[in-house]
């Protein structure tokens, strides 16, 4: 089962969970909670960020999800929409306190060596870098088509947008991130250690 | 017309390549026309999906994680199983020693004690986020006590066991032996101060849980130490926490006769909806803390 897969499997392990089987919210936690982890990684590009907010994403929907109704949306929509809030609540927290949101000194990867843990932090980076100067639209469609890997119609539900409406953001986004981060791989990186 | 194909396109290819049914060179080859626009747009795509779709959270963090979700929900399954059981307690409590008001609010409060005290439970393992005594804290040996006399008599009365009137009058002891040691409890700093009130809030709370729904022969005991714990708290200055009605999955009319308290004020209750609206109704607020 996948969030984009078995619509009908989905529904009856989320009406489990609402009404309050352990097992199904188990497996909403199982099968939500890597994808809500690696949107909002893709959000804030810090790893400790990503993992605090996501478990108060899940506290959150184990709240609420008693309340939850299939006729306004589909699940990942609305988890996904926590998870949005979440992640502007947070900037707002962040913006009060005058800390801006840094990247962590390690993406914790599983399964993969140091040149690539270095390799896709650097990527990320770079990806994070460029991202943060597309507008909020496109920057959630990315997010949540990349990193969340959800369909266009769920990206759509979670925005509150038409189908027809993400495509187009997600095409402008993507023009736009290819513009920038071809400018970004031209420009000669300047490091610490090299001007120290 | 044809930026609109173009979207449509990309995003045609762009699922196909994400959820691994064609390689992006598949792709091109099924629009050769669109090769020169799309290929750069579908190579940013899958460099994209790469950076952002493979990192996963630490293995054992992620376990930890998911382990306090699953005891949060048993918790919460078990506040909610205590709610209902709490109308008939509650019942059965009001004939026995007439006590309307403290029933009322017993029941009323019955889904804050439930996950407040679960909190402690479940956290006992392993970390509390905030204000905790350290062990090198001259009170930590007495907050000690004092929860641990809480928690027994949390389990008992959350696993509908009764409890003794030698349990209430341990914990009446272990408050006494706090407040003993706590000379002026506004010259603690504020973490301490902190942790303190969460005690005696939680007391309140607990006492008046098992005032409500234990039987009447620990009534008295449980009055007592009730009447302890508020004089503690207005020695300390500690505001105990107000009755909001209708807190309760299952709420509670006030019946004839009973009087409700004077404080009460109306719950602050999660106010969440699955309606996707921004911030205002798709998030779900946290449950208010049940101490200050």
């Amino acid at each position: 089962m996948s969030p984009n897969g078995n619509a009908q499997g989905e529904r009856l392990v989320v009406d489990a969970a609402r009404a309050g089987n352990a097992s199904a919210l188990s497996e909403l936690y199982t099968l939500y909670f890597p994808r809500v982890y690696r949107y909002i990684l893709a959000r804030t590009g810090n790893t400790y960020d990503a993992e605090d907010l996501a478990e108060e994403v899940f506290m959150r929907m184990l709240e609420a999800i008693e309340r939850f109704q299939w006729r306004e949306a589909p699940f990942s929509a609305w988890l996904f929409r926590i998870a949005h809030n979440a992640v502007i609540s947070q900037r707002r927290k962040e913006t009060a306190r005058g800390r801006s949101t840094q990247l962590s000194e390690g993406l914790a990867v599983d399964s993969v060596g140091p040149d690539e843990l270095v390799e896709n932090r650097l990527v990320l980076s770079d990806i994070r870098e460029a991202a943060e100067k597309l507008p909020e639209a496109q920057r959630q469609v990315i997010a949540l088509r990349f990193a969340a890997g959800l369909s266009v119609a769920e990206t759509a539900r979670t925005m509150g947008k038409g189908e027809g409406n993400v495509k187009v953001i997600q095409h402008k986004a993507i023009v736009k991130l290819r513009e920038m981060m071809g400018q970004q791989r031209k420009a000669p990186k300047v490091y610490e250690s090299e001007t120290a | 017309m044809k930026a609109r194909r173009l979207d449509e396109v990309l995003d045609e290819c762009l699922s196909a390549y994400l959820e691994g049914r064609r390689s992006i060179e598949e792709s091109l080859s099924l629009y050769p026309a669109l090769r020169d626009e799309l290929e750069p747009l579908l190579r940013t795509a899958a460099e994209l999906a790469g950076a952002l779709g493979e990192h996963s959270s630490p293995a054992h963090p992620r376990e930890r994680r998911r382990e306090q979700f699953l005891a949060s929900a048993s918790a919460r399954r078990r506040a909610a199983a205590l709610t209902t059981d709490v109308g008939l307690h509650r019942r059965i409590a009001r004939a026995a020693y007439g006590r309307g008001r403290w029933a009322l609010m017993g029941a009323a409060f019955a889904v804050t004690v439930a996950v407040t005290v679960a909190i402690l439970d479940t956290s006992s393992g392993g970390e509390r986020p905030e204000a905790q005594f350290l062990p090198a804290d001259p009170l930590a040996p007495a907050v000690s006590d004092l929860r641990r006399a809480q928690e027994r008599l949390w389990m008992r009365a959350n696993q509908g066991a009764d409890v003794s009137p030698e349990m209430i009058r341990d914990l009446a002891r272990s408050t006494s032996e706090l407040e003993s040691q706590v000379r002026d409890f506004s010259a603690l700093d504020g973490r301490s101060r902190l942790e303190l009130k969460r005690a005696i809030s939680d007391q309140f709370l607990l006492l008046l849980l098992i005032v409500d729904t234990q039987s009447a022969d620990v009534a008295p005991a449980a009055i007592q130490a009730l009447d302890l714990t508020e004089q503690v708290a207005n020695a300390w200055g500690v505001e105990l926490p107000e009755v909001p009605l209708g807190v309760t999955a299952t709420p509670v009319s006030p019946s004839p006769g009973a009087t409700p308290p004077q404080s009460a004020t109306p719950a602050p209750s999660p106010a969440v909806t699955a309606t996707p609206s921004p911030e205002a109704t798709a998030t779900p607020q946290p449950t208010p803390p049940a101490s200050p």
